[in-house]
């Protein structure tokens, strides 16, 4: 019958039995309990001197690079700024040039542009083109 | 100098805790395995676990802690031994759980320095006749028994240890009782 009284008795009976089990284990067993006790024991500092090299390692690291890169940065610094500058200027030249609305073929025949410029100047300049208009009159007279 | 100090009396506590539960520790994965060498196996993983990742938890913890890594240790082997058994058995050999081992002469030998020799070996057949029964009880039950009954856990180590309710444990173990009850008989040990 399983009453609370009788659960008891028999609970008490099973761990007497099994301690005593335990009490006569053979000697290869508990040779091989004491060392694993053992290299437990010793794995009881480990933890601790790797969890301070594994945040010492990274820290030393990091400053490492943060060093090495501020290092670069300000041994790089004249040419680094300057650079970049100089490349702007040049584009910012560029600038009007691109943001205008003009064809920008015509930048290709800007030689035929400055002649035609030239031919707007006033006459007592002197140009080829007056001596060829003249050359242009003659040749109509002998061609007439 | 204060962080070495601590560190050694961790150790020496933790030495302290591990003698004390070691004996206990084994038997119980030896009734689950049925195997001695898969239990000294599972019993030193479980000793290193606890040292290695546990050592600075408050040492009122050790206990269901150890014990969880154990039942854990336990848990895989019989699910090698289930995967190495379907394999065996797929090539045509099968061996059961615990048949890799015959048990040593020299080590089941009776002590001849015992008081009582009839005494020791009437203990040891009831021993038997419990392994055998705990053997055939579901996984739970017998975790709850061996824990809150053979390692004298309370109820709620014993549910720390298994990972589950305390009510849970009460009823697994009412099962594992009544069970254990049946099958070893009125007149046991």
């Amino acid at each position: 019958m399983n009453t609370p009284e009788n659960d008891d008795i028999f609970a008490r009976k099973a761990r007497e039995v099994f301690l005593a089990s335990t009490a006569s284990l053979d000697s290869e067993t508990l040779a091989r309990l004491r060392t694993a006790r053992a290299r437990a024991v010793e794995a009881v500092g480990v933890p601790a001197r790797w969890q301070m090299r594994g945040w010492r390692l990274p820290a030393g690291v990091a400053a490492l690079i943060a060093v090495a890169l501020l290092g670069g940065f300000l041994w790089m610094g004249g040419a680094g700024t300057t650079a970049p500058a100089s490349a702007f200027s040049k584009a910012n030249s560029d600038a009007p040039l691109m943001m205008a609305n003009d064809n920008l073929d015509m930048y290709g025949d800007m030689d035929f542009y400055q002649w035609m410029a030239a031919q707007d100047q006033p006459a007592a300049q002197p140009s080829e083109p007056v001596d060829d208009s003249e050359d242009d009159d003659d040749d109509s007279g002998v061609g007439g | 100098m204060t962080a070495t100090g601590g560190l050694l009396d961790t150790a020496q506590e933790m030495n302290r805790f591990l003698a004390e539960v070691e004996r206990r520790a084994f038997r119980i994965a030896q009734i689950a395995l049925r195997s001695r060498e898969d239990a000294q196996d599972a019993v030193q993983d479980a000793m290193f676990q606890l040292a290695k990742r546990y050592a600075a938890r408050p040492p009122v913890e050790w206990v269901p802690l150890f014990y969880r890594i154990l039942q854990s240790r336990i848990r895989d082997c019989q699910r090698r031994r289930k995967v190495r058994n379907r394999v065996l058995s797929f090539f045509g050999g099968q061996r059961g759980e615990g048949e890799d081992e015959l048990p040593d002469p020299i080590a089941s030998a009776v002590d001849p320095t015992a008081r009582d020799p009839s005494e020791q070996v009437a203990q040891a057949d009831a021993m038997e006749a419990l392994e055998t029964a705990l053997a055939a009880l579901p996984v739970r039950q017998r975790e709850a028994f061996m824990l809150r009954i053979l390692e004298g856990m309370d109820v709620a180590e014993t549910a720390r240890s298994m990972g589950c309710s305390e009510g849970s444990v009460k009823t697994h173990l009412s099962r594992a009782m009544h069970s254990l009850r049946e099958t070893l008989g009125e007149h046991w040990p």
